[in-house]
């Protein structure tokens, strides 16, 4: 019986490529959107507090998101 | 709800931020809009292969983080016995420089003592030899008469 915990070697390429695509795109992104990204995204800070350590306003937040999000979409559009 | 108001919506429904109602009504509408279903699928998606392929390096700010939680840590009562050990190792190389010292002063004080007698001895021995006018290593009754001069052999009879 075939374990499906088990991952091929070309899943695991393509999966480190993805990785790899991530991490150059995001990168690529203008220091403040990048640091934007990070907090809201793996930080999982809502956007009062990115604002404060940003200092910044959450409206600013929210355009640097949205901008930030239109360019990992055109980044990443070929793996969704 | 409109398609532009969709659109400037897509951020907050996306990180839930959106109210119950307004967020039926966005739904509702991406239901019957293509467009903006469209967009928005790849809107999310983006953000959703983010989320699905988190870094392994340290996250931002990890040192930050992990410093002040280090200083907010009580203190470590894992090595009290440490200055103990510390004092007693001082204490014991104090005590053995203390002994080495006496020792050392007292095979000092007799290697002075033993300077001073070899002196006289050889003046003694000098003299026998003067008295008897030549060697005295020949001369048996000298070497007897040194023999007892020799502290050693005043004690144990020949």
């Amino acid at each position: 019986m075939e374990d499906s915990s088990v991952v091929s070697p070309s899943d695991q390429a393509m999966h480190r490529e993805l990785h790899e695509h991530i991490q150059a795109s995001i990168a690529r992104l203008p220091e403040q959107q990048r640091v934007a990204v990070i907090l809201c995204r793996y930080e999982g800070l809502p956007y009062e507090e990115i604002a404060k350590i940003m200092k910044c306003s959450v409206s600013a937040v929210k355009s640097l998101l949205h901008r930030a999000r239109y360019s990992l979409r055109e980044a990443l559009k070929e793996y969704y | 709800m409109n398609c532009r108001k969709v659109h400037n919506l897509l951020d907050d429904r996306l990180d839930e931020r959106l109210d119950p109602s307004s967020r039926s009504a966005f739904d509702a509408h991406l239901a019957d809009c293509p467009e903006c279903r469209e967009q928005w699928e790849a809107y999310s998606g983006a953000w959703q292969i983010l989320g699905q392929h988190q870094s392994i390096e340290p996250s931002f700010g990890f040192v930050e983080r992990t410093m002040r939680r280090l200083d907010e840590m009580p203190a470590s009562h894992g090595h009290e016995w440490l200055p103990v050990f510390r004092w007693a190792a001082l204490g014991l190389t104090v005590v053995a420089l203390g002994l080495g010292g006496i020792m050392g002063w007292q095979r000092w004080e007799t290697d002075q003592d033993v300077a001073q007698q070899e002196p006289a001895a050889v003046t003694e021995i000098e003299s026998f030899a003067q008295i008897n006018h030549g060697s005295f290593f020949e001369d048996l009754e000298v070497i007897a008469s040194l023999g007892e001069l020799s502290p050693e052999n005043k004690s144990t009879p020949q």
